[in-house]
């Protein structure tokens, strides 16, 4: 017996393992994007132990040092050592994109599936009010609500949440009339279904896959956006690490040669941002196989 | 009758490639060329802007034509308003106003005001006389002099200039009160070129009040009222947007990223070489550096000190600082607020902040130590014997904090999101004053905002920037901290120091004001209102060989001041 | 439903989007905090001269009533002065807007090229380390902040090399500006001869445009991909070509069937450059729309938000309409849009739909896309 579960259990490892490799060739995208997340986890997870100096006690003697032994990415005009706080900011924005596109696909799909269910003239007037919305750029609207709301975290979150539930409501709302034309809801209904259990049951899953590719993408955007407002002088508090305002507080460094300020945190979003869109395209040819790579 | 099939075609990811492949080659090659043009046009530009260095400077430094950068344009330049430092720079040049300051070499190679004895001489005046009790004054003007809209000066555009300044509330209005003109009765015009003005009390700042260009910046009166309304009699509107000054120069083009200023063909009193000033607006300090080193402009005041250190080695730029403006940046408790109601908590603040860590790091080493309640010692009766802060303390910051029960207080200091120094400083207090044993929270705001908040005077702790038009002791001391001052922005309200601050602003007499001075530094000390992070100079950036820069207390460039050896 | 019919219904809903979007903005900023009074008044001031200046701007009235004027003077095309810069909103939008138009423009330009080799060569061949860089190039293009792309670009070629002009707006500064037609100063420059300072708007404008017209490539790249892909792979093509089709028809096949979400995506591309300038605008001090965004909201000033939401929406959404106009000239069946199928059509949208600081495609145009795919 003994011996045949431990046949079983090698047959099973070398089977994941003959998966990974398969996925790995069919799909790189999604185990590329996994590893970088899988990296950006740990660097959240771990962050404080990472931090050789702390990322929000100034010195002011170690100010504008380059790149070094002492400060592997130097030290800004605080004399806060970069490399600690690119690794603090990333559970800011870690943090904030994930929470502001969670709460917005949550939301959103309440309100998607919800007034495609109603239809008629509340499926038309919040339709039309999420397109309106959607008119003004998104940029302007968050920064508004920053402006309005006060430089929180919390704030930021709600910005990014306004400003992607249009797109939720749309994606969720129109899966779920595809769903609806094709008769399952109808027949379902006839057999006395509650519309709860429609929504789970039959519209969840179609919905899911495209919601979830979207999400992925969705939350390299927000990164960017509320990296945007961190630049533009919207972000949150100092001395916050937020990889945004690092760039802001270095953009007039560069010209005199204190290079390491800005590029550093620039890097770190582009690794967190190509991790996430790795991961949507990954996720994209998962859930459809009809997409060619 | 079969007839041959149709030509069969390549296979078909051939013919698909094949077509790909040829777009592909006539794209890539046009990707080339216009990354490859970019480049090149850029370079190309560039050259030209860096042959410009040579050129541009040369050109300035030739002959006529100027160039100053800063970090915004102003976005109105009606003369009573103060709208950012912007148009202090912009206003003085093109409002001349009745006196000036005497400036001499002081020994740093350029004439400055004598701000220990300052003195004024008249400009657009002739002449400043007054009775002996310094109530009644009379102003005399010149003959010849003629705005930049053709009109010659005469009472009647100083008689409207000071009745604007009554109606208007904005910077001017507080200047010509503080000069005791408080009303219409305290004017009176005698005739074309002479104009008295009765003060309800003796002012013995009266003549260098008369020097500021808020108060006392001569607007063309002939030239105003073709633009007033019956809604807007002193052509406010009108004035927001279009010059109308006795000053050397005017105003030729007004842009959201430029103005451009040409000499005023009117005014006799100099002989300026630059005909034609262009002020550039640049928000980015690293641009403007770049736009010095690369001689596109000639002129820079709002240097960061990590720009003054990457200028220091260029010896094209000459780099002139003066503090006659007893420049410093200070930090300021509202002593409303619960929190700092205990002048032994705000000592303790004081003793606490990393003074030296705050130099090293924002100001890289180009500041000092504050010395009086004005910042540094400039002004007379300014001790710094008196001033027992030296140096950090946090020990006893933290004992005065635990005498006043105040551990775990929460603290607010709120800053201007558009200040460098602002943010960098409230970093560094922050975590100093969280290691003595308080809660502080760091709150930056937009400059709107910032302003009604200065204005509600609901901001525990905060910045401000110093500079004073007046070198007068008193005179800063009452607008800052006379309980009735309506900028008092800080609520200081003590009694004793109220009765010396009124004492000292009228005994014209200087040692006896020297005391009082003295005895209102030591309850200002006890009940410490604020503290002076740092003391600096003030520093422009001028490319050579232009010369002719000279301290003034508003932190001027006179255009009509400079000039360069021809080349 | 006829096409002539649809025209007019899209054209209808136009004004109605835009009040509805400009009522929005006037509610939500007048509550925002910071009284524009403040910028006006410098540092010292007594509340008295707040609130003399309060009452003369206006600004302590009902809000209703205030909503009234407003619309007024919206009908009147005023709309208000700005607080920041004394001049009517109107004419300020008038001076930023073209420096915006002209760097988008720009943009698009630059990634229209780069996004169409990368993308086209990435369809082409799915493997292999030209397909290898083109992928790398659209998961770059995708995830660099373009703020800091211009940053970067700035300190290589600004501060190391030396060969581009500094990133102090879209001319030299001792150059004086051509006489203005369009407001851009490179086609205003060319207009008038005025060659030194056509370089010199053309130099200053490389840089901001490389830095944004290098991130928007990557939407291009991909759709291009899939398009491209799709096409080589589809059912018509493949029966095309066994059937002995001639290159040509399969090629303008091809196009024709690229042109409508290549429309599409060029509107909504269009748009998000319009919105994401902000930033590298601010690197650049190019002195348009984004900038004086930023300084409206941040300080406040009333008239010039509404002003700005107003001028970018209406060009939003006559963007949209433009496209669907087009779009339902060149496609009649698309004039009678529904809500998409799964899969391909969901793709594309996904595709498109990259709202990251612009705004997504309406509802028409998306399902324009999706009903275009459908058909396939």
């Amino acid at each position: 017996m003994a011996g045949l579960s431990a046949g079983h259990g090698a047959v099973r490892l070398t089977r994941m393992r003959a998966d990974l490799a398969r996925t790995a060739r069919v799909n790189p995208s999604l185990v590329a994007g996994g590893a970088m997340i899988g990296i950006l986890v740990f660097v959240a997870v771990f962050g404080p132990l990472l931090e050789r100096y702390p990322a929000d006690l100034p010195d002011g003697s170690a100010s504008l040092q380059p790149p070094g032994m002492e400060h592997w990415f130097g030290t800004d005009t605080s004399g806060f050592d970069v490399f600690s706080r690119v690794v603090a900011a990333a559970r800011v924005d870690l943090f904030i994109g994930l929470a502001g596109t969670l709460i917005a696909m949550t939301i959103g799909g309440i309100i998607g599936i919800g007034i495609a269910f109603a239809g008629g003239v509340v499926d038309t007037l919040v339709s039309r009010t999420a397109d309106l919305l959607q008119s003004i750029p998104m940029f302007v609207t968050a920064l508004l609500l920053v402006m309005l709301f006060g430089q929180r975290v919390s704030n930021i979150i709600v910005a990014i949440t306004v400003v992607y539930l249009p797109l939720y409501v749309r994606t969720f709302r129109t899966e779920t009339r595809v769903v609806m034309e094709r008769g399952f809801v109808r027949s379902a209904r006839i057999s006395g279904a509650s519309t709860r259990r429609i929504a789970i049951s039959h519209v969840l899953p179609t919905a899911m896959p495209p919601a979830l590719g979207l999400w992925a993408t969705s939350v390299g955007w927000a990164i960017l956006m509320a990296t945007g407002l961190g630049f533009v002088g919207a972000g949150l508090k100092p001395p916050t690490a937020e990889w945004g305002s690092m760039i802001s507080g270095g953009a007039s460094l560069v010209i005199t040669g204190q290079w390491w300020v800005a590029l550093f945190p620039g890097l770190a979003i582009v690794f967190t941002v190509g991790a996430f869109t790795l991961l949507s395209e990954g996720l994209e040819q998962a859930f459809d196989p009809r997409a060619r790579r | 009758m079969s007839q041959l099939p149709p030509k069969v075609p390549q296979s078909p990811v051939d013919s698909v490639r094949g077509m790909s492949r040829r777009r592909f080659i006539v794209l890539s090659s046009s990707a080339v060329a216009i990354t490859g043009a970019s480049g090149v046009l850029a370079a190309c530009g560039g050259d030209e802007d860096d042959d410009g260095g040579g050129g541009g400077g040369g050109q300035a430094a030739a002959g006529t034509i100027l160039g100053q950068a800063y970090p915004s344009i102003p976005g109105q330049i009606d003369p009573t308003q103060y709208s950012g430092s912007d148009i202090i720079l912009i206003n003085g040049n093109v409002y001349a106003t009745p006196v000036r300051f005497v400036t001499t070499d002081l020994g740093r190679g350029f004439p400055e005001v004598d701000i220990q004895n300052p003195e004024v001489e008249p400009w657009l005046a002739e002449s400043l006389e007054s009775s002996s009790d310094l109530k009644n004054w009379k102003l005399t003007l010149r003959d010849d002099v003629v705005s930049s809209r053709g009109n010659p000066l005469t009472t009647e555009d100083v008689r409207f200039t000071v009745e604007r300044n009554l109606a208007i509330p904005g910077n001017g209005q507080i200047i010509v009160q503080f000069a005791g003109v408080t009303s219409e009765k305290n004017v009176k015009v005698v005739d074309e070129r002479t104009i008295e003005f009765p003060l309800d009390e003796g002012n013995r700042l009266f003549p260098q009040l008369m020097q500021n260009q808020f108060g006392f910046g001569i607007v063309d009166a002939t030239e105003a009222k073709k633009h007033a309304t019956d809604k807007d009699p002193h052509a406010t509107k009108w004035l927001a947007r279009n010059d109308a000054g006795f000053g050397p120069y005017k105003v030729a083009a007004f842009t959201p990223q430029r103005m451009d200023f040409e000499l005023n063909t009117g005014y006799k009193l100099d002989k300026p070489q630059y005909k034609t000033i262009n002020w550039l607006g640049v928000p980015e300090p690293g641009s403007r550096l770049n736009l010095i080193q690369t001689g596109d402009v000639q002129v820079i005041n709002e240097l960061q000190p990590v720009q003054l250190e990457a200028l220091e080695s260029n010896d094209q730029i000459e780099l002139l600082s003066t503090n006659v403006s007893a420049p410093s940046d200070q930090v300021l408790f509202n002593v409303s607020v619960p929190e700092l109601r205990d002048p032994r908590v705000r000592q303790a603040l004081a003793w606490a902040i990393p003074r030296q860590g705050i130099i090293d790091s924002v100001y890289r080493g180009t500041a000092t130590e504050w010395k009086t309640p004005l910042g540094g010692e400039e002004y007379r009766g300014a001790d710094a014997s008196l001033n027992p802060f030296t140096g950090e303390d946090p020990d006893k910051a933290r004992e005065l904090i635990q005498a006043a029960g105040a551990e775990g207080s929460k603290i607010e200091v709120v800053f201007d999101t558009s200040s460098f120094w602002q943010k960098e400083v409230g970093v560094q207090l922050q975590s100093a004053w969280n290691e003595v044993g308080l809660d502080v929270e760091l709150v930056g705001v937009a400059p709107a905002v910032w302003g009604e908040r200065l204005g509600a005077k609901d901001m525990p702790v905060f910045m401000i920037p110093f500079g004073w038009f007046v070198p007068d002791f008193f005179y800063v001391m009452n607008l800052l901290y006379n309980s009735k001052s309506g900028v008092n922005s800080t609520t200081f309200n003590n009694a004793e120091a109220d009765r010396l601050l009124n004492a000292g602003m009228n005994e014209p007499d200087a040692d006896k004001r020297d005391q009082i001075a003295a005895d209102f530094q030591r309850v200002f000390y006890e009940d410490l209102p604020a503290v002076a992070v740092a003391v600096r100079d003030a520093t422009t950036a001028i490319r050579k060989p232009i010369t002719g820069f000279t301290g003034w207390t508003n932190g001027m460039v006179y255009w009509a001041d400079l000039s360069s050896e021809s080349s | 439903m006829s096409r002539g019919r649809f025209a007019i219904r899209r054209m209808a809903t136009f004004p109605v989007q835009i009040l509805g979007v400009v009522t929005l903005i006037f509610f939500v900023v007048h509550v925002l905090p910071g009284s524009p009074v403040f910028k006006q008044l410098g540092l010292f001031y007594t509340p008295e001269q707040v609130d003399a200046a309060t009452e003369q701007l206006g600004l302590d009235r009902p809000l209703l009533e205030q909503y009234g004027d407003f619309l007024s003077d919206l009908v009147r095309a005023d709309l208000g002065t700005s607080f920041v810069t004394s001049k009517p909103v109107t004419e300020d939008l008038l001076d930023v807007f073209p420096a915006t138009l002209e760097l988008a423009i720009a943009s698009l330009l630059i990634a229209l090229v780069l996004g169409g080799i990368f993308g086209i060569v990435s369809g082409m061949k799915a493997r292999g380390p030209v397909a290898g860089s083109a992928t790398a190039y659209r998961l770059v293009a995708g995830a660099v902040p373009e703020f800091w792309l211009g940053l970067i670009l700035v300190y290589v070629f600004v501060t190391e090399l030396g060969i581009a002009p500094g990133p102090t707006g879209q001319l030299a500064s001792d150059l004086p500006p051509p006489p203005r037609v369009t407001g851009m100063i490179v086609v205003d420059s060319a207009i008038a001869g005025d060659w030194p300072a056509f370089r010199s708007a053309l130099a200053h404008l490389a840089l901001p445009a490389l830095a944004l017209g290098f991130s928007i490539g990557g939407p291009i790249a991909r759709l291009l991909r899939i398009l491209v892909a799709d096409s080589r792979h589809s059912d018509y093509a493949q029966y095309g070509r066994m059937a002995g089709l001639r290159r040509r028809t399969l090629v303008g096949y091809g196009v024709r069937s690229a042109i409508v979400p290549l429309t599409t995506l060029l509107a909504v591309l269009t748009v998000i450059v319009m919105s994401q300038s902000v930033a590298v605008e601010i690197v650049f001090a190019w002195g348009g729309l984004g900038q004086y965004t930023v300084a409206a909201v941040q300080s406040s000033d009333y008239a010039a938000i509404q002003g700005v939401v107003l001028a970018t929406t209406t060009f939003v959404l006559f963007v949209y309409l433009v496209t669907d106009l087009i779009q339902a000239t060149l496609d009649p069946r698309l004039v009678d849009a529904r809500p998409s199928g799964p899969g391909g059509a969901g793709r594309v949208r996904r595709v498109l739909a990259r709202p990251s600081q612009g705004a997504g495609p309406p509802p028409q145009s998306a399902a324009v896309v999706s009903r275009a795919q459908e058909s396939r």
